[in-house]
């Protein structure tokens, strides 16, 4: 009898033994500078990072985990107080005015970096630019890149004497697309021919193909080239930018930078001409919840572009986006 | 009493053209400097009326940045009217130091405000078909219409439709579908 009960205690036991996860491990570092303190949340656990939600109310800033995991935590600012309850971590934050969230991969990192009052704060002429987090990004072989040809159709942008803008953004696209196949996972055009797209259907388009990396290709007038990247509107808060899809670039804005700046040093060591990097509000890259950027090259009165120039240009922007990846 | 009579019907009138002539003399005559002074002053503001100018500004894209003339026109106190003048210097050109910022032949179809205070102008297509412009171009085009707009008269915001229609982008890279205020009062950083 007695055999009996345990045998059967065994075999409940036996499942949940089997079947028990260990949980993912969740490590937090963080520092402080004046204004604003970053916190990095660094799991092995894709999932765990990606799927994470973070809710800011007032002061207290929330993060949602979708499983249970174990917490490893560094030192923490004396701003800072963190609690644990079930799957989510609260930081109750003194003076917090508005948080940005960035996620990384290789590791997977969640960044919160939260911005106090009673620092120098964004807007300010002097504020101490927030450190890039100097980690091993996504190996650029297995990156997947959108390239957006410019206009399109109706739409031929600039026209010049022997071209215009739509088919010279959309040769540089295909032989951008074409050399850069053999060097990453996999590449998008959002249009493979002249027809005509609207911002809003290149938006939906992009936002669709989960890209590491978003390069929009538009021409000047000018014998330069310009690389516009987004910036965050004054009144995009942290809670319009996390609701309104129009400012999805708000977590990607420094990454973007980052890559505008490694895109423009190849540009100008492989042709010598001048790449002006420029912040506006283009919408397109506003909407974008990834690094982007949109290349405006230079007027075909000032650059040839023959299939050779074309494959040195491809050649300088891949080894741009691919200094990018490892900083 | 007969000789009386005839005295009183010559004495009568003798009297009344004496006192109008001393009336005339007195009133008239004696203002004469007076009046004409009047009617100089008159006239002065006749004048005045009719070259009354007010100045608005107009302001044109340079590089990144916006520049601003001053132009004279007819004086005029609709607001509206204001905008469509201040609109049409601007596309012509005419005053403005460089020549053909603007997109060729826009027409202004009309101008009106919203009841939540968007000024709207309608152009031409010609706006949206004769620009072809590159990001920045498109950018300060647009930044100089809102500027020279809510600079003359009072506007919370502006809209710019095309044929009265409104347009999702005037060359695929900004929005046009949306009041201007939000686009255009951003800073453009240059490295």
């Amino acid at each position: 009898m007695k055999t009996g009960v345990v045998l059967m205690l065994l075999l409940l036991a036996l499942p949940s033994v089997v079947f028990t996860e260990e949980s993912p491990v969740i490590t937090m570092r963080s520092n402080e500078q004046n204004g604003f303190v970053r916190m990095v949340f660094e799991s092995q656990n894709q999932d765990v990072i990606s799927s994470a939600s973070v809710n800011e109310s007032y002061s207290l800033v929330k993060i949602d985990f979708p499983h249970e995991f174990t917490f490893k935590q560094g030192t923490l600012p004396g701003s800072v107080k963190l609690s644990i309850k079930e799957n989510s971590i609260y930081l109750n934050i003194a003076t917090l005015e508005k948080i940005r969230v960035t996620r990384l991969q290789a590791p997977s990192r969640l960044v919160v970096d939260a911005y106090i009052t009673g620092g120098v704060t964004e807007g300010e002429n002097t504020p101490p630019p927030p450190p890039v987090v100097h980690a091993p990004g996504k190996p650029f072989r297995l990156y997947v890149l959108m390239i957006d040809p410019g206009h399109g159709g109706a739409d031929t942008g600039i026209v010049f004497e022997q071209s215009r803008e739509s088919a010279i953004t959309l040769n540089v696209a295909q032989g951008l697309a074409k050399q850069a196949s053999s060097h990453v996972k996999n590449v998008m055009l959002s249009r493979k021919d002249d027809s005509f797209m609207s911002i809003e259907q290149r938006i939906a388009e992009i936002g669709k193909s989960h890209a590491d990396v978003l390069i929009s290709l538009h021409v000047t007038r000018s014998p330069y080239f310009g690389i516009f990247k987004s910036s965050i509107p004054p009144y995009a808060t942290a809670k319009t930018a996390r609701y309104s899809t129009s400012f999805a670039q708000a977590e990607f804005v420094e990454r973007s930078h980052v890559l505008a700046q490694s895109i423009g040093v190849a540009l100008h060591d492989q042709f010598k001409i001048d790449a002006r990097q420029i912040e506006l509000p283009m919408p397109l890259l506003m909407a974008m919840g990834m690094p982007s950027v949109a290349i405006e090259l230079p007027a075909p009165s000032a650059f040839n572009y023959t299939p050779e120039n074309i494959a040195l240009l491809s050649e300088a922007i891949l080894k741009g986006i691919a200094e990018y990846a490892e900083r | 009493m007969r000789k009386g009579k005839i005295a009183l019907i010559i004495l009568v009138p003798i009297l009344l053209i004496a006192g109008v002539t001393a009336a005339y003399f007195f009133f008239v005559s004696h203002d004469e400097s007076d009046t004409s002074s009047r009617s100089i002053i008159a006239m002065k503001s006749d004048e005045r009326i009719v070259d009354a100018n007010t100045p608005i500004k107009l302001f044109y894209p340079d590089a990144t940045e916006l520049k601003s003339v001053t132009v004279k026109v007819a004086q005029t106190f609709d607001n509206v009217k204001i905008a469509q003048i201040a609109l049409s210097e601007l596309f012509s050109g005419a005053n403005l130091p460089v020549k053909g910022l603007f997109p060729a032949d826009t027409k202004i179809l009309g101008a009106y405000y919203g009841i939540d205070r968007v000024f709207y102008v309608d152009l031409s297509a010609e706006f949206q078909k004769n620009f072809h412009g590159s990001t920045l171009e498109e950018f300060m085009l647009l930044k100089s219409v809102y500027e020279t707009i809510v600079s003359n008269i009072e506007a919370d915001d502006v809209s710019i439709l095309v044929n009265g229609a409104q347009i999702e982008s005037l060359s695929g890279h900004f929005y046009l579908k949306y009041p201007l205020k939000r686009l255009v009062t951003q800073e453009i950083k240059e490295k």
